[in-house]
């Protein structure tokens, strides 16, 4: 069966696909595999519902951080990483809060992570959210395409190449530079959006 | 920036340089600045991109939260409905059941109502008694008491009490009832009084609601005339009077009609049929034969005037359309049709030659039913 049909991966599978940036349906059955226990989770260590899908969503993107920085360990299960990961982030965010410090040192005595693995807040601002958009707008799909594959997903020219109908890995090299200094060219014309305060952040 | 530097920016930062190539790099960095704002340009780049995906990953996954949890919803949603649904379906029973128990019970009071043409009160004169703890005169009184057309025959009702204030516009308010057929005795009922009797008997026996529907025996015969033409019409007589008429009538027990044969489709042969009045009494069964009138046809081959007829509607296929020579009875044309259809004859022979002028025969036969119309076509110039 084609991978894209498929309901149910297996953690090898979703690895790939995250390598290969297709991650649409793998998305779906992390959520279905994963979300519910998180949530609950959190839930009961004082969690609010907005709370528990930030944490997960944000858990979802870190296990992407380590797939694609090559820093996931491959022997473990993707739905515990995960699930270690959001366990992680919510006890730091709660400790942040001060929200129930008890609950926290408790959590943290009850549920000592064997994983030492951290949560990557994605939280961005609606405004830097809005400018990111209208810069890529500027850029066109196919730029911003192809640019996800090389910078995101760290894909390989040839991979990029086959996957977006390319010639050849070279055609897909000077895509990729052309659309780079496309994008910079937009960024320099857009300085009053402040953007070199962003990779500071 | 030439493409040199763009390459190897881009190897930095993806981590690809070596240890020397670092230190390299990390020199001219601090060195060269059109070098370091390309870098930083680069980096902004590459942070764009990478800030783009993961705001696009996070709202597919906001986007499978809510259509999961508009599905929860909806889940739910049905299960609340399923679940009135349920009660309504169990209410609704309880009620229908009830109602069903209470029309029964409604039904015996109305029996008592309907089928009371004539009854008898008992022979008590007249004579002041208390009735529902009223004094009331007492007026023993032969009264019809039908609101409905009756159905129900032999049933024999005595009135034992009427309570009766206005006498002479024959006004029964309330009536102390004994049905005698069902034994339901003692039973209060509002009674409107639309006749009176002059005379009282004892246990009369009421007349039957249907006898003069029951009476009648009509006679039908109905003849379809020519294809594709009006059906004709169906009357109902009475043997007697003449006068009957009905507004419904019933083919073979099936479908009722409301006088509107003209429009029903029915094939020809034998059928049994009765009349039907408003209120259901039904006349006897009798035999309704519908048959087709010969139709007879000219046409005028040479002026390209053919016979083009359409076929006569049967619940049975292939029917088989037959021409044969009038005078000698000789065979000359046949076709098997399958379904309705419009046939055209050019006035030709089986294989295809033009025929002499002329009287021709034709039938429609069918397996079963065999000869069921036919007539005269005449060929002229």
């Amino acid at each position: 069966m084609p991978f894209y049909m498929k309901n149910s991966y297996t953690d090898k599978e979703i690895i790939e696909a995250i390598r290969n940036g297709k991650t649409e349906r793998v998305l779906n059955f992390l959520y279905d595999t994963t979300q519910y226990k998180i949530r609950n989770w959190i839930l009961q260590n004082n969690g609010s519902e907005d709370e528990a899908q930030d944490i997960f969503q944000d858990a979802v993107l870190s296990f992407y951080n380590y797939v694609l920085e090559n820093k996931f360990d491959e022997t473990k299960s993707v739905e515990g990483f995960i699930f270690a990961i959001a366990r992680n982030g919510w006890i730091n965010r709660a400790k942040q809060k001060n929200k129930m410090v008890t609950g926290v040192k408790e959590m943290e005595k009850l549920d000592r992570m064997p994983d030492n693995v951290d949560l990557i807040s994605q939280t961005m601002d609606k405004d830097k959210v809005n400018q990111i958009e209208a810069l890529l707008n500027q850029l066109g799909e196919r730029c911003k395409e192809l640019l996800t594959y090389s910078i995101f997903y760290d894909m390989r020219m040839d991979e990029i190449a086959k996957t977006m109908g390319f010639s050849s890995a070279n055609v897909a090299k000077t895509k990729n530079y052309k659309c780079k200094q496309r994008l910079i060219a937009i960024v320099k014309e857009n300085k009053s959006y402040n953007i070199k305060s962003w990779i500071y952040n | 920036m030439d493409v040199q530097d763009y390459i190897l920016i881009d190897e930095f930062l993806k981590g690809n340089l070596s240890g020397e190539q670092l230190e390299e790099f990390n020199h001219r960095v601090t060195s060269d600045e059109v070098f370091k704002e390309a870098l930083e340009y680069q980096q902004i780049a590459n942070t764009i991109i990478i800030n783009q995906e993961r705001i696009k990953i996070k709202s597919q996954l906001q986007l499978i939260h809510q259509q999961n949890k508009s599905k929860t919803i909806t889940t739910k949603k049905w299960w609340g409905l399923g679940v009135g649904l349920t009660f309504v379906v169990i209410i609704l029973t309880v009620w229908i059941l009830n109602r069903v128990k209470n029309h029964n019970v409604l039904d015996n009071l109305k029996v008592i109502e309907e089928t009371a043409e004539i009854l008898k009160i008992n022979n008590e004169s007249q004579s002041v008694r208390t009735f529902n703890e009223e004094k009331v005169e007492v007026t023993p009184k032969l009264t019809k008491v039908i609101e409905e057309p009756p159905t129900k025959k032999d049933t024999v009702i005595n009135i034992i009490e009427v309570n009766s204030k206005n006498d002479e516009n024959n006004v029964i308010e309330k009536a102390l009832i004994k049905d005698q057929s069902t034994k339901d005795s003692n039973k209060v009922k509002d009674l409107k009084v639309i006749e009176d009797k002059t005379k009282l008997t004892d246990k009369t026996k009421i007349e039957d609601p249907c006898l003069g529907v029951n009476q009648i025996t009509p006679k039908f015969e109905l003849i379809k005339p020519c294809f594709g033409g009006e059906r004709g019409s169906i009357h109902f007589e009475n043997n007697t009077t003449k006068t009957v008429t009905f507004s419904e009538f019933s083919i073979d027990g099936g479908q009722t009609y409301v006088s509107s044969f003209t429009e029903l489709k029915i094939d020809r042969g034998n059928y049994e049929i009765e009349a039907l009045t408003a209120t259901g009494c039904k006349s006897k069964k009798d035999k309704l034969v519908v048959n087709y009138a010969d139709c007879n046809f000219v046409i005028q081959p040479k002026q390209n005037k053919y016979w083009e007829l359409s076929i006569p509607e049967s619940d049975e296929w292939p029917i088989t359309l037959e021409i044969r020579n009038a005078r000698t009875g000789v065979l000359i044309y046949q076709k098997n049709i399958s379904d309705i259809e419009q046939i055209i004859w050019q006035g030709v022979d089986q294989n295809n030659n033009q025929l002499d002028m002329g009287n021709y025969v034709y039938w429609f036969k069918s397996k079963n039913k065999g000869l069921f119309a036919k007539g005269q076509i005449t060929i002229v110039n």
